[in-house]
């Protein structure tokens, strides 16, 4: 009985997901303090932004934003089309996301703090500047062994659903094809809103 | 042969006129120094852009770290920027950066900041919206990834009813004013030094009439003819190009009597260092050319490097043009205009005291 109930323990401890070693707050404060360390360097514009995007890479779920930002227009795109969006959304919001942090010259971060909801987070932090705060609400899933944000509130404004918001908008103006068009102009690399040109 | 012992005479009568070989080279070289220290100016650095920052946040700060990468930019409130743009007139436009629009930036949200302008400063207001569209670019790159405009900029006159002028509208003026100048230097030298030819005056030199009265009484006539000739030449481009003459005709009518009269009596201190008829050419263009390029006939102001700027304050043509546009394009009434007018007359009665003391006749002594 002893033996099986080590065992069981063992057995727990074996196949428990790594993530939870790891707190989302620890995990969001760990990556944030990894940007503000980037964003205080004294490496050029550009740098500084291909630093945050590959931190940014392993923090942001842009797959599951960007479905969730297609929303019902997610079935209307080609298994081609759909790949190809998630492979521009990525960019997009990796780069909206890390040039919304650099507009901060010195970020302070704040850490509010983290409350679960069955197998998904949220982590309350602020932006805090000499004269003012900016709340930044994570949602987050875990992945592996770290976690990852599925979206991002900025003063209680979801940047999945103001993508939704002008997805929708956009689509019911337009094709998918001229909404990929737009993106690919932008995003991909050597489009308008390459590196170099940011 | 004949023909080398013709050109072989002519060399030597050439050489013979000094005045005129110095004038083949100094009025061009003067052109040349002033054009070239022009085009190595602060360029747009040297415009001066308030910002009110009433937002002090993230995104102000970013504009604002745009905007001085090409204006020289000052953080003031909005009653010294307002004073800088619509009384002082030392920067072209003015920004206002709304409280909360780092907020409603962040979010996505619309801001609308405004412009408040001052057109009669055409050029610089156009190198402010040039990189205010640079800013804009990179705003848009920042957070607005399907370019929905999250930066609206609102534009107001702050000096009149317009929100823009032709360079056509600038550049009638600036011309007008400097053949105006280019007449009264000529005119005023070429006819002092033609009585030395024709003996006046000798004949003025013994007559019972002070010195004082007799250039002021030639003077007066050129002032006549000079303001007379400033007002057909605005005339000339309100009926032709559609140049604004402003709301008071009085006030323009007055404007242009005391840039020419400011000129006219300038002309006598010309006249005075061109002690013969043949340096009248050679000093005359090289003093007009100067005051024309300095004092923002040809272009504006604030391309000269900030030294010449300082030189400028102390050109009539400055202050002409200052007043000039003034009047025609911030619709300025008389009153506003009076203390450039006041400068202007002043200048005038200084030079007309130094040119009286200064200018003499080569033979005899009208002094």
């Amino acid at each position: 009985m002893y033996r099986i109930l080590l065992g069981c323990i063992v057995l727990v401890y074996l196949t428990a997901p790594a993530w939870a070693a790891v707190t989302p707050l620890q995990y969001t404060q760990s990556t944030l303090e990894q940007a503000r360390a980037i964003v205080d360097s004294d490496h050029t514009h550009n740098e500084k932004l291909a630093a945050l995007s590959a931190l940014m890479k392993n923090f942001l779920d842009t797959d599951t934003m960007g479905r969730a930002a297609l929303d019902k227009n997610w079935a209307k795109l080609t298994p081609a089309q759909q790949k190809e969006f998630l492979t521009l959304f990525r960019e997009l919001f990796q780069r909206t996301y890390v040039q919304k942090l650099l507009l901060f010259d010195k970020p302070n971060f704040g850490y509010v703090g983290e409350e679960r909801v069955g197998n998904t987070a949220r982590v309350d932090t602020k932006i805090i500047t000499p004269r003012d705060e900016f709340a930044v609400t994570y949602q987050l899933r875990p992945q592996g062994d770290h976690w990852v944000a599925t979206d991002i509130q900025i003063e209680d404004f979801s940047l999945t659903v103001n993508f939704r918001t002008q997805l929708a908008r956009l689509l019911s103006k337009t094709s998918v094809e001229d909404v990929l068009g737009r993106m690919r102009r932008k995003y991909s690399p050597g489009g308008a809103g390459g590196e170099d040109e940011l | 042969m004949k023909l080398l012992h013709v050109t072989l005479k002519d060399l030597r009568l050439i050489t013979r006129d000094r005045s005129a070989l110095v004038s083949l080279l100094l009025v061009p070289i003067v052109v040349i120094l002033v054009v070239a220290e022009t085009q190595s100016g602060g360029g747009s650095h040297s415009i001066v852009f308030p910002v009110v920052n009433e937002d002090q946040g993230p995104v102000a700060n970013a504009l604002i770290k745009v905007f001085r990468q090409h204006l020289d930019v000052r953080e003031v409130d909005r009653a010294t920027a307002e004073r800088m743009v619509a009384v002082e007139n030392t920067a072209a436009a003015l920004l206002i950066l709304p409280a909360g629009m780092s907020k409603r930036y962040l979010t996505e949200k619309p801001s609308t900041i405004e412009l408040l302008t001052d057109p009669a400063q055409w050029t610089e207001l156009q190198a402010i919206k040039v990189i205010m569209l640079l800013a804009d670019r990179d705003a848009a790159s920042l957070g607005d990834p399907f370019s929905e405009e999250l930066l609206k900029v609102q534009e107001h006159n702050l000096t009149g009813g317009r929100l823009e002028f032709s360079s056509l509208e600038q550049n009638i003026a600036g011309f007008s004013v400097m053949f105006v100048l280019l007449n009264l230097i000529f005119s005023v030298s070429f006819g002092l030094r033609d009585e030395e030819v024709w003996g006046t005056s000798g004949r003025l030199s013994v007559a019972p009439v002070a010195p004082a009265i007799v250039l002021g009484g030639k003077l007066l006539a050129r002032l006549i003819i000079g303001t007379a000739q400033l007002l057909v030449l605005l005339l000339f481009g309100h009926f032709v190009y559609g140049l604004t003459l402003g709301r008071s005709p009085f006030a323009l009518c007055l404007v242009v009597v005391a840039i020419v009269f400011s000129m006219a009596c300038f002309s006598v201190i010309v006249a005075a260092l061109a002690r013969t008829r043949e340096q009248v050419i050679p000093v005359g263009l090289s003093v007009v050319f100067l005051l024309a390029a300095v004092g923002g006939c040809w272009w504006p102001v604030f391309e000269e490097p900030q030294w010449m700027q300082a030189v400028a304050q102390g050109a009539m043509t400055t202050w002409s043009m200052l007043a000039i546009h003034d009047v025609m394009l911030r619709d300025r009434s008389l009153l506003e205009v009076a203390p450039k007018l006041l400068i202007l007359l002043a200048y005038g009665v200084v030079s007309f005291g130094i040119g009286l003391r200064l200018f003499r006749y080569a033979d005899s002594g009208l002094s």
